[in-house]
């Protein structure tokens, strides 16, 4: 009897020495906080606080690099050259990007690279110093999986090349891939104020703007009622005052546009 | 000659005790300006900040944790700009290269702000005598405090919704409690059992909905809030029979949670900024940065159950795009 309870007790034994130990979540508080202040930044961005989105890409940066995690840098180079452009520091704004296609590149990270690479195509075609890119059909490619701000810089860079149907396409693919939360909304937004600026380019030859232009900026503003985003209803708002025919209703849009202009001006004079 | 050898021994000994006394002043001179570094050689630089207001002459000036210097001036120049002169040990000078910067930070929540300065690129220049540096500005404690204000405003709106949705819920005369009676009338001897098991659920996490709901400005009760309003989700998702009824005669109760689904997801963004803007700021309130994302974390597990309940239409928890750690891409300058 005493053997056999000693053989039950080695049988279990060895059953609990097999039985592996549930794995631990393990979460690096610096990955954590690099996300945290990333995501911190973006919305300090939203708010037009330049120099706070700037100052909390730097600390997302640094939190990165301590985690070392090359993805995370990638990105946090990306977003404060993003935070440099709209702070007008082109020069910063293009080594950031450089820098976040190199770290992107050192770990064969295609989305990262396209993001930036885009970022700093757009930059240069922005910045009339700079010589202009050849157009490369490569960058302007983007496979359908990629994340949705990408899609938008793509075709926002078709759109100034005069690559109209790789623009359609990209911004057909943002509407597709645009959410019904606020960031989905402004999205969208944003790629119908790009469709009005296609519509509008290809316009006829008398000058009148097709009903497709109006279409997708009503649907603009309609969004950014919804979602809230006062730079791009200023911009929606200057085009509706371009593109009107009628001098009643473009001064209409003129006096809408400029409240919006004064109320910005107010609020970052606050 | 006894006299004379007595006294020419005072003398000696007043001798040495003078010497003594003035050699040990003297050390103790030294020592003194050795450690306030009254002799050791300086240089200076300036940096212009918008105000004056939280600086002040002698003000210490750190640098990784370490006092490198003082303020030695504060003067406004001729066109109503501030200068302000940073006197430094000249020992440091080789660690402040070019791109350094001057910041103030608070060591503690209370107290006066001490001056940093930023080591900069250290592959550049080291910081010639008399640079000029740039003035960093950080997000202030009166700027988080007015960043939390529409947060505030936010959560209490949102208790008050989630009061009136509860209330809704439980009142007798609603849509829900009218809704689950034609149900019942029109499936009388059908499973009449199992439906008023279904509808005593109904009613009781309803009322365990506002009675909690009016627990959530204190600590704790986010969890169990969470926990509640899940169970409700549960529930109402359970309810096969009910739902097409009640999505028909209840279109109220739809939009009413969408809109407060909606203001979770602004509140628990808002609350998120506002955790990080606290560790940033209050490092030595570290547990009331992760209470607020604690909250935050609660806010969006309740915003994900409600959103993929009945109540929310059933629609599943859309999937992340990932855009909320990317800025937006640039479409002109202005953006």
């Amino acid at each position: 009897m005493k053997s056999f309870g000693l053989i039950i007790l080695l049988l279990m034994t060895a059953c609990a020495a097999k039985h592996e130990l549930p794995q631990t979540q393990v979460t690096n508080p610096y990955q954590a906080r690099a996300e945290g202040l990333a995501r911190a930044g973006v919305h300090a961005l939203d708010r037009e606080q330049w120099n706070r989105a700037k100052m909390l890409f730097e600390k997302s940066l640094q939190a990165a690099t301590l985690a070392d995690d090359q993805r995370l840098m990638s990105l946090a180079w990306y977003n404060l050259g993003r935070a440099q452009v709209v702070r007008g520091d082109a020069k910063a704004a293009r080594t950031a990007f450089q820098q976040a296609i190199r770290q992107a590149d050192a770990i064969q990270e295609r989305v990262s690279m396209k993001r930036a690479g885009l970022a700093l195509a757009l930059l240069d075609e922005q910045d009339s110093s700079q010589a202009k890119g050849l157009p490369s059909a490569d960058l302007l490619r983007v496979p359908d999986a990629f994340p949705i701000d990408v899609h938008l810089a793509a075709a926002r860079l078709a759109e100034i090349r005069h690559q109209f149907e790789l623009a359609q396409h990209a911004y057909g693919r943002v509407l597709e891939m645009a959410g019904q939360d606020r960031s989905g909304l402004t999205y969208a937004a944003r790629a119908h104020l790009g469709l009005v600026g296609l519509a509008r380019s290809q316009a006829a030859p008398d000058g009148v703007v097709k009903d497709s232009a109006w279409m997708h900026l009503n649907q603009a503003i309609s969004l950014l009622r919804r979602a809230g985003g006062p730079r791009l209803m200023l911009q929606a708002l200057n085009m509706a005052a371009e593109m009107e025919t009628d001098p009643i209703r473009r001064q209409q849009w003129q006096q809408r546009a400029a409240a919006v202009q004064q109320a910005l001006q107010k609020a970052h004079s606050e | 000659m006894t006299t004379e050898n007595y006294v020419a021994g005072m003398r000696r000994k007043v001798g040495w005790f003078v010497m003594l006394g003035l050699g040990a002043i003297v050390a103790l001179l030294l020592v003194a300006t050795l450690r306030t570094e009254v002799f050791a050689r300086k240089f200076t630089l300036y940096v212009a900040p918008p105000s004056a207001s939280a600086f002040f002459v002698g003000q210490e000036v750190k640098f990784q944790g370490f006092t490198i210097g003082r303020v030695d001036d504060i003067e406004l120049q001729p066109r109503g700009e501030v200068r302000i002169a940073l006197r430094l040990l000249d020992r440091y000078r080789g660690m402040l290269h070019q791109g350094s910067a001057v910041r103030l930070f608070k060591p503690g929540l209370l107290g006066q702000e001490n001056v940093e300065v930023t080591s900069g690129d250290v592959r550049a220049a080291m910081l010639g005598d008399g640079a000029l540096l740039p003035f960093r500005e950080q997000a202030t404690l009166e700027q988080l405090l007015m960043d939390m204000k529409p947060a505030v405003a936010n959560a209490d709106t949102l208790l008050g919704e989630l009061v009136s949705v509860a209330r809704w819920l439980n009142d007798p005369q609603g849509d829900i409690r009218l809704a689950t009676a034609n149900v019942r009338a029109a499936t009388q001897g059908v499973d009449q059992g199992a439906i008023q098991q279904t509808i005593q659920r109904v009613s009781d996490a309803a009322t365990q909905l506002e009675r909690l709901s009016h627990q959530l400005a204190d600590n704790k009760a986010g969890e169990h809030l969470a926990n509640s309003l899940k169970q409700t989700a549960q529930v109402l998702k359970n309810i096969e029979p009910l739902t097409n009824e009640l999505r028909r005669q209840a279109p109220e109760a739809l939009a009413q949670s969408r809109a407060l689904v909606q203001r979770l997801d602004d509140l628990s963004r808002s609350l998120n900024g506002i955790a990080m803007d606290m560790q940033q700021l209050t490092p030595e309130l570290p547990g009331l940065a992760q209470e607020s994302r604690n909250a935050m974390l609660e806010m969006r597990r309740l915003a994900g159950a409600v959103r993929n309940s009945w109540l929310g239409g059933g629609a599943p928890e859309p999937v992340s795009n990932g855009s909320e750690l990317v800025a937006p891409p640039i479409m002109d300058t202005t953006q």
